[in-house]
């Protein structure tokens, strides 16, 4: 019995040293931001792209000596696309890092486990690319910088009822993404008065798409809508292409990233993709150049910029005269309520995301981007090599 | 109307090849071993990556990327042997616990590739061309038809292996009863590696001839497994040639309901399909040959 | 001659049990920060899920790789129940372990005549049916983004995380009770005579297909409870909980805690749960060296850590028998 004991004890003893001993906290508070997002994965580049650009914006201010001599602490967790995993590391960063606030979140589903963690633990968090609606649905402690999947739609129905489209054929892979893309797609062209000739699944482990093709080309549509992953919106568009289908396609999102690009080659040219980075503007043109000299060749892409606007609005609101007197006091979650507060009192602005004619607009109950003016079109050309920021009127004419 | 339904037997048909070469590797490992090998996929993700890095990173032709590529892929192969297999059977663990274990090299094989690739999507090169193809009517590329030639090259030389060799005797004589097998002088460890090298042989060339199709990303692995998995226990697993039908079948079933059918239920529906098949047939719908042995 | 001074087969007690279960309730005193009460959490809600794997698998032989998906049901219907049709917490927990157990029945009763990786197929298949049809039936499940669990409230008010910690502490404690229960009892030796030879097991009056059944539902029921702990605590249900990651949680839980053990799935918990923070050091080589680890589990410590420790306790009794042995024949050559 005591041999059973003495065991048990060990192993008790155990467990509470893996868990570890939760620190006491000091006055002032340290400026910890936590950056939570997919660095590998199955979305690993907009993790990638996303906490390069937060770091494009923050280290030249530690460099400069930080806000008010107080340097930013970026503290940086890898989230696998694993929502559990996500909502553990969020919960570490609030009650084990001390952070002010979250900054992540690019799939939805890790972004949907961080919105639980941010209204639990009374935390701000700053979502990024995530694309399901309801993450801010009556939105407390979170706000998003990257458009809604419904706003994608909303932006594509208004280009097309603009044009006098009237049949649009949709194609999407089996994936969440996908699946939930397409229904978004639906919604917003029904309610435009635009008919869905047709609605095609397919696989992505399928080689050969052709069947969707087929359905697709027989209900003779004026425009095809194609929610895919990047190698197979390729594999989409070879055989779209091959079939002799001429209509303009349109890919939110996808059809921008220089995978599907370089997997499509010049079956990709002509894509047009709603975009939410607008490269004629001179400040984002600069940045993209600034990016790629630092990091890797990009030419464009919504993540860095999400993390860019993101650390933008950290900093305007981590100086705010409210946020810096909870900081000096020590008072944590005097803190993070009060970035809370700052945001939705801040948060009105255009940063590099958006056109000049929308931004982001956290003072609104969705606490996310306008609606209008958000997004321009890109087309694909040069053989999957460049992109060119287009006139929707007259990229839909085309045919 | 005759126009949709060849091009969905073509796309049935060319999909199917590919489930079912992994079907067929999956049950060549299972025909020796008596294991369901989890890392069968991520064998074929390595032929894929291996193409990628052969071709493109060491800008080789892509003969020599393919002997590379068959070099990597059987010591992979045969690190699950000697590392996974080996151990495991010498502590008389269970099957279901060598599954367990080859679950463990999948996910050290793909940690490693992603070490080695990171998470992007790659451009595979093809082969062959992805320029349009005709014959007759249908349009389709030649890289996706060789897929299609390589599933039935394959099939060919398993059952040549198989049933026009001495050593495929042996491998069978494993199969059926391993100790009798090994009272006969049969050594079965080396039938048994002889099998692991072979299917991972076979999966490494189709991820290499998938990947410019598929897009190579080293997360690919697992999907691959899965179809694998259905179209073997829908075949059955006790012959390569079932399993290889079995995926055959999958990849018709999913063409025509995505054809004539929801495309969006396509996939539960076939997996409740063959759920049901297997309740009718415990071991598969050819699953005869394994039933009679029990 | 006297009676034969052969100790008693050694009944395993039930201390430990009650040593664990008071760690559990211990841990809110002791730990402060929120981020080791989820810890804590999780490995409680991993635990349920892998003790009824456990008893299905480890004791009684059958493999399903489909407890993910009751795992996933367990959690939609809990939080459905209450949503849809307006019942309370309590009554759709009730109402979501029945709905569960009907589920599995009625999966259970064609799919256990499969053996071994025919069963561990056709449960992966039903895995897959499960969350392809979560993510596909947006207007019901919500799709991708799933739908949200309510709170539980206690006289109306939150009941804050350490009352959402002693709740799901509360569940666990009823199925570990259950899991040692069961594992003490006939009912555990009958399931252990069905792992190793059903035939045999058959002839000597088991009843094989209705064990089976049974613990294959109870297994489900149990899958199910992990999954309510698991909304509970996240407030949101999605199609994530029957993916990929979760089984491969699962297995590694009960391969490095020790299959067919009695503290298997609570170690293995701790471990697969602590494992992915203590390695976010490694970069990009973690998800290798998690992998590794399993194997090294697998080969080395084929009863895992919790067989370790009880294997020690059996080579204490084996060798009490021993002595015991040696004093008797001791005690016969002087008699003689």
């Amino acid at each position: 019995m005591k041999r059973h004991a003495r065991i048990l004890f060990g192993s008790a003893a155990i467990a509470v040293l893996t868990l570890g001993v939760a620190s006491a906290s000091a006055a002032p508070l340290d400026l910890v931001v936590c950056h939570v997002d997919d660095r590998s994965g199955s979305a690993a580049d907009t993790g990638i792209e996303s906490l390069n650009g937060l770091k494009m914006l923050i280290d030249p201010i530690n460099a400069a000596g930080g806000i008010d001599g107080q340097k930013i602490k970026l503290v940086t967790y890898d989230t696998k696309t694993d929502p559990q995993l996500a909502a553990s590391f969020g919960t570490r960063c609030a009650d084990d890092d001390h952070g002010l606030l979250i900054i992540g979140g690019s799939p939805s589903a890790v972004a949907n486990s961080l919105v639980g963690v941010a209204n639990q633990s009374k935390i701000p968090l700053y979502i990024l690319a995530a694309a399901s609606p309801p993450l801010t649905d009556n939105a407390n402690y979170q706000f998003r910088f990257g458009p809604k999947v419904t706003q994608d739609s909303i932006a594509v129905a208004d280009a097309l009822a603009e044009n006098g489209i009237t049949k649009v054929a949709i194609i999407n892979n089996s994936v969440p993404f996908g699946i939930s893309g397409a229904a978004s797609a639906k919604k917003e062209l029904t309610e435009k008065g635009i008919q869905i000739t047709s609605e095609q699944t397919y696989d992505v482990a399928a080689t050969d798409v052709s069947p969707q093709i087929i359905n697709t080309m027989q209900s003779d549509p004026q425009v095809i809508l194609v929610y895919p992953y990047p190698a197979d919106g390729a594999r989409v568009m070879r055989t779209i292409r091959q079939m002799g289908l001429k209509q303009p396609v349109i890919m939110p999102r996808v059809g921008m990233m220089q995978a599907f690009r370089d997997l499509a080659g010049k079956d990709a040219d002509g894509v047009l993709v709603p975009s939410s980075v607008d490269t004629k503007r001179p400040d984002v043109a600069k940045f993209f150049a600034q990016y790629s000299k630092d990091y890797a060749p990009l030419a464009m892409s919504p993540s860095p910029v999400q993390g860019y606007d993101a650390g933008t609005l950290t900093v305007k609101v981590l100086k705010d005269e409210k946020v810096q007197a909870a900081i000096k006091a020590g008072n944590l979650q005097g803190a993070r309520d009060a970035i809370r507060d700052a945001t939705t009192r801040l948060g009105d602005f255009t940063g590099l995301q958006g056109t000049l004619k929308g931004g982001y607009d956290f003072s609104k109950s969705h606490h996310g981007p306008t609606d209008k003016g958000f997004f321009v079109f890109v087309s694909v050309d040069k053989a999957g090599k460049g992109m060119e920021i287009v006139d929707p009127t007259k990229a839909l004419k085309a045919k | 109307m005759l126009i949709k339904l060849s091009y969905l037997l073509l796309a049935g048909l060319t999909n199917g090849s590919v489930y079912g070469l992994i079907g067929l590797s999956l049950s060549i490992i299972y025909g020796s071993s008596r294991v369901i090998n989890f890392a069968q996929g991520e064998f074929a993700m390595l032929g894929a990556m291996c193409a990628f890095f052969f071709m493109v990173s060491a800008s080789l032709p892509w003969p020599l990327a393919m002997l590379a590529m068959i070099v990597v892929v059987v010591l992979a192969a045969l690190a699950l042997d000697y590392g996974i297999y080996r151990p495991l059977v010498r502590r008389r663990a269970a099957p279901l616990t060598i599954m367990i274990g080859t679950l463990a090299g999948a996910i050290i094989l793909y940690g490693l590739a992603f070490v080695v690739w990171g998470p992007e999507q790659k451009f595979v090169p093809p082969v062959l061309s992805l320029e349009p193809l005709r014959i007759g009517f249908l349009i389709t590329n030649s890289q996706q038809l060789s897929l299609i030639g390589l599933f039935i090259f394959f099939l060919m030389l398993t059952w040549y292996i198989l049933y026009r060799t001495r050593f495929g005797l042996s491998v069978r004589a494993t199969g059926v009863n391993p100790r009798t097998a090994l009272l006969m002088g049969i050594r079965s460890e080396r039938i048994v590696q002889f099998s692991f090298m072979f299917s991972a042989f076979i999966s490494g060339v189709a991820g290499m001839m998938i990947g410019p199709l598929l897009g190579g990303n080293v997360g690919m692995g697992l999907l691959l497994t899965v179809k694998g998995f259905m179209a073997a226990i829908f075949g059955g697993l006790g012959s390569p040639f079932a399993a290889a039908a079995g995926g055959l079948a999958i990849g018709m079933m999913e063409a025509l309901m995505a054809g004539y059918g929801t495309s969006l239920y396509a996939e539960p529906s076939i997996f409740v399909f063959i759920l049901m098949v297997l309740i009718v047939r415990p071991y598969g719908l050819l699953g005869d040959y394994e039933a009679e042995r029990r | 001659m006297s009676k034969p001074t052969l100790p008693a087969a050694p009944t395993p007690t039930i201390l430990p049990v009650f040593v664990f279960l008071a760690i559990g309730a211990l841990i809110p005193l002791v730990l402060e920060s929120g981020f080791y009460i989820r810890l804590a959490m999780l490995v409680w809600t991993y635990a349920v899920l892998c003790m009824g794997f456990n008893l299905l698998y480890g004791f009684a032989g059958q493999i399903s790789l489909g407890q993910p998906a009751f795992y996933s049901l367990g959690a939609y219907a809990y939080a459905m129940l209450q949503i849809k049709l307006g019942w309370s917490p309590a009554v759709a927990l009730g109402g979501s372990l029945a709905f569960v157990a009907v589920v599995s029945l009625l999966i259970g009763l064609p799919l256990l005549r499969l053996r071994t990786h025919y069963l561990a197929m056709a449960t992966l298949a039903f895995m897959l049916v499960e969350n392809g049809v979560a993510n596909r039936w947006i207007d019901f499940t919500g799709g991708q983004s799933g739908v949200e669990v309510p709170a539980l409230k206690w006289a109306g008010e939150e009941i804050g995380r350490t009352g959402i910690y002693y709740t799901v502490l509360g569940l666990a404690a009823v199925v570990l009770l259950l899991h040692d229960f069961l594992i003490r009892s006939h009912l555990g030796r009958g399931m252990q005579a069905i792992r190793d030879d059903e035939t045999a097991a058959q002839a000597l009056g088991v009843r094989v297909d209705l064990y089976k059944l049974r613990v294959l539902v109870l297994s489900s029921v149990m899958a199910a409870i992990a999954g309510i702990c698991f909304g509970i605590t996240s407030l949101r249900v999605d199609p994530s909980l029957s993916e990929f990651h979760v089984l491969v949680s699962l297995l590694t839980i009960v391969v490095m805690g020790g299959l067919g053990t009695r503290f298997g799935p609570i170690i293995g918990s701790v471990i697969v749960v602590a494992l992915p923070q203590v390695l976010t050091g490694f970069g990009r080589f973690e998800t290798a060296i998690y992998g590794a680890c399993i194997l090294v589990f697998l080969i080395f410590l084929p009863h895992g850590l919790s067989g370790l420790v009880e294997r020690k306790f059996q080579w204490r009794a084996d060798r009490a028998t021993a002595d015991a042995k040696r004093r008797k024949q001791v005690l016969k050559e002087e008699v003689s």
